[in-house]
């Protein structure tokens, strides 16, 4: 399948700075190892400039660890191999054996020089563009972004090398290449300043780099077309290694593979990033060095390949001892694996004030109502907490509020589906919501939908989308978990999507046409161009030997939407979680890819199985996630935890949503508001959670209620702002709720008054110090009702009300 | 005299000399590496604290104020007298009357040029460019200029936001965005007329009947109540909320932030001085939030149908939508409903009061008064529109957009003063200078002088590098 790969932006999340913060030391004496492994087991050199990065590794207990620094390597014959570093590179043909040792341990590789007298000249195309990579010379911050940096322009990291070809050898008054004389090309003076360059120094004389430039150039510069294509590429040793001291560094090897059959090194020409330098940093030769516990992953390009190694750094932390506990199902077993690996201890268990609070919340938008609360905390027995979650499964307000969530990412809004039909649209996602629709069957329903939307509410789905481009888009975005846009006009930079892929995806939609504005319709003829070549891309899930299928969609959404499929299953466990613990295993959930690993993979991985096995039951998902411990954490973190975000070892304090905060004051004061005047939908339910459409009132807008214009849930921005504390202290929705829900909490005795407004407010009583404020307070005044208006807006305004926590 | 040198005209010498002195550059050309040098030592230089833009939307006629063109053809020659400034070599129309007399402080920038296709039809899309510094339509909706100099400077006010827009109307409302910046740095619209005497901005003032004190003792208890989730326990997120209802409180109840508001403290002198009219006593509150501390304030004064002028209501019959989009009967002494009329209905003439009359008051007003209050001295005042008017006349006496050539003027922030830069042809087509200068370079110059290193790129969420004003270079005149 396709290669997730790369990222560079992943959210600081992943290193967890030990609570004695010190560098990793280098103990002289290590144990020896068990047993010896060297990667590639025999090694075929086939040209002068050919070479091959060796790794060993030990085996410790069942461990691999690197050991490619400490090894000794001895070549049997030095007229045919040279060794330096693990690295094997030629001195003539014929055949040798290279000792690889450790210890009292040895391992021979038998090594095979051919083609050294033949010439071989530096390869343009596989060679010079990913080295300009590699210097940074074609990022997106120079010389690769659209317009190039100083009059000189590269594609970015080099998809186009036609680009590349005439900006190196042609434009600049050929400046840039001087055949004659190659130290004096603009292409090597500039990044080694001999003259300025706004980039600064990118090289130096003792690069491996320069070396082959220089010698590309003083080749005549050439640029021939490659007989044959590079098909991808392989990391030794493998996805993911664990490193822990004494062994803190890890060799890595880049062999890239031609149509040919042919392979070849290309560690020396590969561009090596780390996504957390605080765990581990990586040079220009792929050796990895940790730096801190944490996760980090090290992506890879060359050319359009992009893959990723996965480090894991541990290290013991002073005071961690872990607590055994019952892990009553896999979620808890493998959270709890992960967290004892980093040595990160987990909060206790919350209480059942937060765990109503929370858990209603979650899944139905809602606080819950006062008496539902007493009689959960009165309730003795022990399997209440998960009672209390099937029960709020089986609520209709369960089966709205998801859908409200789903709504917005399908940008259902009556501006896009006209009279009626976003309604149409919003009440088949709640009604599959409610009858706990198989999410396969979920995702085929809408992907293949067609005819007039007011018939069919699932043909809505593709009319409010109205481009090919956009349908793309956002069906990778919430069903692929694949942020695209950038393959659009090239090949992805934090990634390996190229515009290729992007095309043959775009395939599938390029007869999807809508009618009327309101109907789908499916076209005899139309397909997606390649922009750079106007090639008619394959449809993708299609076979090269297939024919025209009737409806392309059909074979997408059978690539897609089944058991097997590498992200439909885990894009959508991910999302839920996300949803249930304010952060998604992969996060942000519509953003898969090998450089932005999940926190937790073989968490993810389970769950995606299972919600595979369970035949895609959303429901039993949410009731297997609900009920474990790990969602059941308090969000009171201790030492040994509380630099943990991925991990979930606590749960995370979140501010409600608009739609959440809105009702939640509604049910605190006990008088709800009424949906804004001109609200965009014909439906007035009484929660701002419950209905179908955003109404996007002055205070829903503030807090972040999205607008339904992107397929990303980030268009919820969740960061507090300014204008959310002048809604909160100043605005109308709590100003008024406070003051109609004056006339109903005055009535009571002050002592009841301050329960039950904890209990609607924090599902909790009082305590005696909370209890003695509030009542001093509604006592010293002399205006009943202003004192009680007063003290609802307070409560309302503790961010004990404005978070879940 | 160097070789470049006999390129340019004696101001662009002038400007040219002045800025290599400043760099301490005389070399022969420039080079890529070179500018970018001569950027960063201007960016040395940069001497902008603040930025009020005065943004006169629908294409300012060019040819009828700040480029006269007495030498036009007859029948497309604006009817308005060319008239001298203390300045030598500029000369305004007579609807600048009053502007001319502050024209020592002043910049006019002639060789404003929009060439990229498609916007110059668009007004949507031409104040967009004008707002974020960048033609529209790219892969990324850029932010309003504003928006980013919030974002990246703050406020030197806590209790006022770091971007406003006065009154800001609603058709600017759809192009005025924060782009990929976090939606705090949204310009804060006024809305309304401050000539209004009932004029007050909506969620400066507490709501509703509640008293500072009440306000204050509601927070008190607030605070003793707000113990059961404590910042320890939620983290960032938990405080920045803490943080931010103090400064919103003090947004709320501070005196200040009221008075920066406040035009009844300004004396009726200073704003008679500006005109008792919309644009006059927007341009007037301009000057307030400046002097106040407000980082960046866009004026965008389109006057009302029913406004205000010499203190006293006023109904502009027929004039609608009154911006400076003269299709039709641009010379009306009313309104420009004509029959058989195009789109240059709903306005008045240029040369009336609630148009040039009201602006050319207004500007000298602001100029010379914040000349006075030393003000100038670290605040960059940009007159600006996003394309000129056509040199011909149309068959309905009005002017189509026009965009190889417009005029931006400038001042303060160390921009000299009497200079004129650039020229067009004799009838205010094409420039005939070798200097042109896009919005884009318009952009670059106020990041510039607020010391801004474009160099460093900003990151939308997804990581995408965004360098600001990446087509512009600083119109080194202006340094």
């Amino acid at each position: 399948m396709k290669r997730w790969r790369l990222a560079l932006l992943i959210p600081a999340l992943w290193s967890i700075p030990s609570p004695a913060a010190a560098a990793p030391t280098r103990p002289v004496a290590a144990p020896q190892p068990s047993e010896l492994r060297v990667v590639p087991a025999e090694v075929r050199l086939t040209s002068r400039r050919d070479y091959r990065q060796v790794v060993v590794s030990g085996l410790f207990g069942g461990e691999e660890r690197d050991l490619t620094q400490r090894a000794r390597f001895v070549s049997s014959d030095p007229k045919v191999i040279r060794v330096v570093g693990g690295r094997v590179e030629p001195a003539g043909d014929g055949s040798a054996t290279l000792a690889v040792r450790v210890g009292t341990l040895t391992r021979r590789v038998p090594v095979r020089v051919t083609g050294y007298s033949t010439p071989d000249p530096v390869r343009f195309h596989f060679e010079t563009i990913p080295l300009l990579t590699r210097q940074g010379c074609s990022s997106g911050s120079c010389h690769g972004s659209p317009r190039g940096r100083a009059g000189f322009s590269l594609s970015l990291y080099g998809y186009d090398p036609e680009i590349d070809r005439v900006s190196l050898t042609r434009d600049g008054y050929n400046r840039r290449i001087n055949v004659l004389e190659p130290s004096e090309s603009l292409l090597l003076k500039k990044p080694l300043l001999e003259v300025s360059h706004g980039g600064g120094k990118r090289l130096r004389k003792s690069d491996p780099a320069y070396r082959l430039l220089h010698e590309w150039i003083a080749e005549g510069a050439t640029v021939e077309k490659p007989a044959v294509t590079s098909t991808g590429i392989e990391i030794a040793p493998g996805p993911s290694r664990v490193l822990k001291a004494p062994y803190l560094t890890q060799q890595l090897c880049v062999v890239a593979r031609f149509s040919d059959g042919s392979s070849r090194d290309v560690t020396g020409v590969a561009t090596f990033e780390s996504t957390q330098p605080a765990v581990a940093v990586v040079d220009g030769a792929g050796l990895v060095t940790a730096r801190g516990r944490g996760q980090a992953a090290i992506s890879v390009r060359y050319l359009d390949f992009l893959s990723s190694a996965h480090i894991t750094m541990i290290e013991d932390v002073p005071g961690f001892a872990w607590k055994p506990e019952p892990e009553p199902g896999f979620i808890d077993r493998l959270v709890n694996t992960k967290l004892r690996q980093l040595q990160v201890l987990p909060s206790e268990i919350c209480t059942d004030s937060e765990f109503i609070r929370r858990v209603s919340l979650d899944l139905t938008g809602l606080l819950p109502q006062p008496d539902r609360t007493r009689r959960f905390l009165a309730d003795a027995s022990p399997d209440k907490r998960a009672r209390l979650v099937d029960e709020l499964l089986e609520t209709d307000a369960h089966a709205r509020f998801w859908a409200l969530k789903r709504a917005d990412l399908f940008r259902v809004t009556s501006g896009r589906l006209p009279n009626g039909r976003a309604d149409k649209l919003s009440e088949w996602i709640y009604e599959a919501n409610r009858t706990n629709l198989p999410y396969d069957r979920f995702a085929r329903t809408l992907l293949t939908a067609s005819g007039e939307s007011a018939d069919t509410p699932t043909a809505g789905y593709f009319v409010a989308i109205p481009t090919m481009e956009e349908r793309t888009e956002m069906t990778a975005q919430i069903f692929m978990g694949s942020r695209l846009e950038c393959a659009r006009c090239h090949n992805h930079p934090f990634e390996s999507w190229t515009m290729r892929d992007y095309y043959s995806l775009a395939a599938v939609f390029a007869r999807v046409q809508v009618a009327n504005k309101t109907a789908i319709r499916l076209a005899d003829s139309g397909d997606a161009l390649l922009p750079t070549t106007r090639e008619a891309m394959k449809p993708w899930g299609a076979k090269p030997s297939d024919a025209e299928p009737p409806d392309r969609r059909t074979a997408f959404v059978d690539w897609l939407a089944r058991a097997g499929n590498p992200v439909f299953a885990r894009v959508e466990v991910n999302r839920m979680w996300s949803e249930l613990f304010g952060r998604g295993i992969v996060d942000p959930v519509d953003d898969f890819r090998s450089t932005n690993p999940p926190s937790n993979a073989a968490l993810l991985d389970a769950l995606g199985l299972e919600f595979e096995r369970s035949g895609f039951d959303r429901r039993h998902m949410l009731r297997l996630i609900c009920r474990s411990r790990a969602y059941q954490r308090s969000s009171i973190t201790h030492r040994l935890n509380v630099a943990d975000e991925s991990l979930f070892s606590h749960a995370k304090v979140r501010l409600l949503t608009a739609e959440q905060l809105q009702d939640a004051i509604g049910l605190t004061s006990r008088r709800l508001p009424p949906p804004a005047p001109g609200s965009t939908s014909a439906d007035a339910r009484r929660y701002a959670t419950q209905r179908s459409a955003p109404e996007n009132s002055a205070f829903t807008l503030a807090f972040g209620q999205p607008k339904r214009e992107t397929a990303c849930t980030c268009e919820r921005s969740t960061e507090p702002t300014l204008l959310q504390a002048l809604e909160l202290l100043n605005g109308g929705t709590a100003f008024t709720a406070a003051t109609l829900g004056a006339d109903t909490y005055a009535a009571m005795t002050n002592d009841t008054l301050v329960r039950e407004l904890y209990l609607s407010a924090f599902c909790r009583d009082p305590s005696a110090a909370e209890l003695k404020t509030a009542l001093q307070h509604l006592s010293a005044s002399t205006d009943r009702k202003a004192a009680v208006v007063d003290l609802l807006w307070s409560i309302m305004n503790t961010r004990e009300f404005l978070f879940q926590h | 005299m160097d070789i470049l040198d006999r390129f340019l005209s004696p101001r662009q010498q002038d400007g040219r000399r002045r800025f290599l002195r400043r760099t301490g550059f005389g070399v022969l050309g420039w080079s890529a590496a070179e500018l970018v040098l001569l950027e960063q030592q201007v960016r040395a230089a940069g001497v902008a604290r603040r930025v009020l833009v005065l943004f006169e939307q629908g294409g300012v006629s060019h040819i009828d104020t700040w480029d006269p063109k007495p030498d036009a053809p007859t029948e497309h020659r604006s009817p308005f007298k060319t008239m001298s400034t203390p300045v030598d070599g500029l000369q305004v129309t007579e609807l600048l009357k009053q502007s001319s007399a502050v024209t020592r402080h002043l910049t006019v920038v002639r060789c404003m040029t929009q060439p990229t296709p498609g916007i110059g039809n668009s007004h949507p899309k031409g104040s967009q460019y004008v707002l974020s510094g960048e033609a529209p339509g790219g892969p990324i909706e850029m932010p309003d200029i504003g928006s980013v100099v919030a974002s990246l400077q703050g406020s030197d006010a806590p209790h006022l936001p770091g971007h406003v827009m006065l009154p800001g109307n609603s058709e600017q409302a759809g192009v005025s965005t924060p782009g990929f910046l976090s939606a705090a740095n949204t310009a804060f619209r006024t809305g309304g007329s401050p000539a209004d005497p009932k004029w007050t901005v909506p969620n400066l003032g507490l709501v509703g009947g509640i008293g500072a004190e009440r306000f204050t003792e509601r927070r008190k208890l607030l605070a003793s109540l707000d113990t059961g989730l404590l910042p320890a326990r939620g983290g960032k997120p938990v405080k920045a909320l803490g943080s931010l209802m103090d400064q919103a409180s003090d947004m709320l109840t501070n005196p200040l932030t009221r008075k920066a508001f406040d035009l009844s403290s300004e004396s009726s002198k200073v704003r008679e001085r500006y005109g008792l009219g919309h644009r006059g006593q927007c341009y007037l509150l301009a000057r307030k939030l400046i002097e106040s501390g407000v980082r960046f304030v866009t004026v965008d004064p389109r006057e009302p149908l029913n406004s205000y002028r010499d203190g006293k209501p006023v109904r502009f019959d027929g004039g609608g939508n009154m911006n400076w989009d003269h299709h039709d009967a641009i010379y009306s002494t009313s309104h420009t409903n004509i029959k058989g009329g195009g789109a240059g209905g709903g306005r008045w003439g240029i040369g009336t009061w609630p148009m040039m009359g009201s602006l050319d008051q207004a500007f000298s007003a602001l100029i010379s008064d914040m000349s006075d209050r030393g003000l100038l001295k670290d605040t960059l005042v940009c007159l600006v529109t996003e394309f000129g008017r056509t040199p011909k006349v149309n068959e309905r006496q009005g002017r189509d957009h026009w965009t190889p050539a417009f005029t931006f003027v400038f001042a303060g922030a160390g921009v000299p003063g009497g200079q004129v830069v650039g020229s067009t042809d004799k009838e205010g087509g094409y420039i005939t200078s070798s200097a042109a200068y896009t919005i884009d370079d318009y952009a670059a110059t106020v990041y510039e002088k607020l010391g801004i290193d474009r160099s460093k790129p900003l990151h939308t969420p997804v990581n995408r590098p965004i360098y600001l004003a990446a087509h512009g270079r600083p119109i080194p005149e202006l340094f």
